[in-house]
Order: C-alpha cells, then structure tokens, then sequence
C-alpha cells in the first residue's frame, strides 16, 4: 500500500512538473533593458548582425529540440529581408552563457539592429510565437 | 570569435526514442511496483546497446521500426542522434544504481534511482523533455566549474 502510494505522488509529481515545463517552453520573454550588447559583439561579426535583427541560437550537440528550432528559424527569417539567424555552440562558449543567464538548449536571443538583446526563449519554440517577436522588433514595439 | 560546429553524425526517426521512452516508462513502472530484478537488468541492457551502440540498434527500435513506424503517416520528422544516445547513457546510469541497489537490498536506492529513470522516459514519453538533454549544459558548467577550481 506503502508502495503504491509512492509510486502514485511520483507519477503526479513528474506529471505536473512535466505539464509545468511544458507550458514555459518556447514562450517569447521580453528582457528588461540591460547592456548584453558588449556580449553579442564578442560573439558575432558586425556582419553576421541583420540590419533589422539577428535570432541567435545557443545549441549543443546533445540538444533534441536544437535541430527543429534551427530549420524553423531559418525558414523564418527568410521571410524578413533584414533579419539573420546565427547558430552558436554554448559549450565553447561558456563564458558568454553564464553571463546571459543560458541554463538550458536551446535558448534563443532576439537583437535588434544594433546587437542588443530585446528577448529570449528557451526550448523548442512556437512558430506563431517567433514570428510575432519578429514582427514586434520590426515595427519596434519591443 | 568562436563559431558553431554542428555537423549532425547521423539522423534518425525523431519519434523513435519517443516510442522507446513509452516502453521505458512502462517497464519502470512495473520494476517500481514489483521489485523484479530480470525486468530491470533487461532494462539496464537495453539502456547499455542504446548509449554504446547507438539507440536504433535497441530491441525497442526495432518493435518501433518493424510494427509501429510502417503504420505512421506523414512527413518523418528527423532528428540528430546524439541527444537520444546521451539520454540512454544517462538511463543506464541511473538503471545500473536501480540495480545494484536492489541486488545489495538497498531498497530507498533502489527506489530513487528508478524512480528518475522512470522520470526521466515519462518526461520524454508524454512531454517530448529529454532530462538528460537538458541536464547536459548544467553538465558542462560543473564540470568547467571543477575545472576552474583546480
């Protein structure tokens, strides 16, 4: 009975977690206004920066949800003359993403023009969900 | 300056290690229920081929790729195979201590160490969350962490 009833609040506990992960992941989160431009200047070229914004990605080898996310993004900006997508290893970077508060891959980081970070999302993210963080950068309601 | 170096090994069915994580959990469950070792050294060796071999070479990949893919319609969703093969390691590591502990009677072990395994294939199974994916980069800042210290 004992054991039944650990297995029980096990099974609950991991499904609640769960649930809760679930629902935070790859949801847009504004940043509040900080320099982390100093930081994404060390990281990128000034031509790797897009002249409306630049999705930045912090992958790992070893991330199920890197991959999809990438194509999506990818596939994304395409669709944004002036928009550029830039993927980047976070365990060679390690430095950085302690400064950038990256727990997790893949955590994604919209800049606007001038390489500043204006949000972030971390794990698989929603379509609808970028393509309306974009779409605020571009008419600057960021 | 430092660049990304992604160049995927290999690509497999993305909803392979997800049919595996439902088996997993399953067998999880009845080891947690019943305490019965041969199930969770079964287990322990289907966790050992999937890290060492590589996930598509498991029994369960197998069920997955003879009765259950040819019925799946639709676009093959793909996926790299590193993370699904850093997840079994992460199993077995957890299924060897299941193991141990329940050949030693260490049963509060026991019970804790299947219980994140059995976690850990729910999470995947349910919710597409590989734990052991997003436990890699906390992974890396401690052993950096270590590192530094010394």
């Amino acid at each position: 009975m004992e054991r039944s009833l650990s297995i029980f609040i096990v099974l609950c506990a991991v499904l609640a977690v769960g649930y809760l992960l679930q629902k935070n992941r790859g949801v847009f989160r504004k940043l509040n206004p900080k320099d982390s431009q100093s930081e994404f200047n060390k990281l990128l070229e000034v031509e790797e920066l897009g002249t409306v914004g630049t999705l930045v990605q912090f992958s790992t080898a070893f991330c199920s949800s890197c991959r999809s996310n990438k194509l999506m993004l990818n596939e994304l900006v395409k669709k944004y003359p002036g928009m550029k997508f830039k993927e980047l290893d976070a365990e060679s970077n390690l430095a950085a993403i302690n400064k950038l508060n990256v727990t997790a891959t893949p955590t994604v980081f919209l800049l606007n023009k001038t390489g500043k970070s204006v949000g972030k999302f971390s794990g698989p993210i929603k379509k609808d969900q970028a393509k309306l963080a974009v779409e605020s950068l571009i008419q600057n309601t960021l | 300056m430092t660049t990304n170096s992604f160049n995927p090994v290999n690509e497999i069915d993305a909803r392979g290690p997800r049919f595996a994580a439902a088996i997993t959990s399953l067998v999880f469950l009845v080891v947690l229920a019943t305490e019965y070792l041969p199930l969770l050294i079964w287990q322990t060796a289907v966790f050992a081929i999937g890290a060492f071999t590589g996930p598509t070479a498991t029994p369960y990949a197998w069920v997955f790729r003879t009765f259950v893919q040819p019925r799946l319609k639709g676009e093959i969703p793909k996926e790299d195979v590193r993370p699904p093969k850093f997840a079994q390691l992460i199993g077995f590591i957890f299924s060897t201590v299941a193991a141990i502990a329940l050949i030693t009677d260490s049963i509060d072990t026991f019970f804790i160490a299947a219980s994140f395994a059995f976690a850990a294939a729910l999470l995947n199974a349910v919710f597409k969350i590989c734990l052991g994916c997003e436990m890699y980069l906390t992974l890396v800042k401690v052993r950096e962490a270590i590192k530094n210290r010394r």
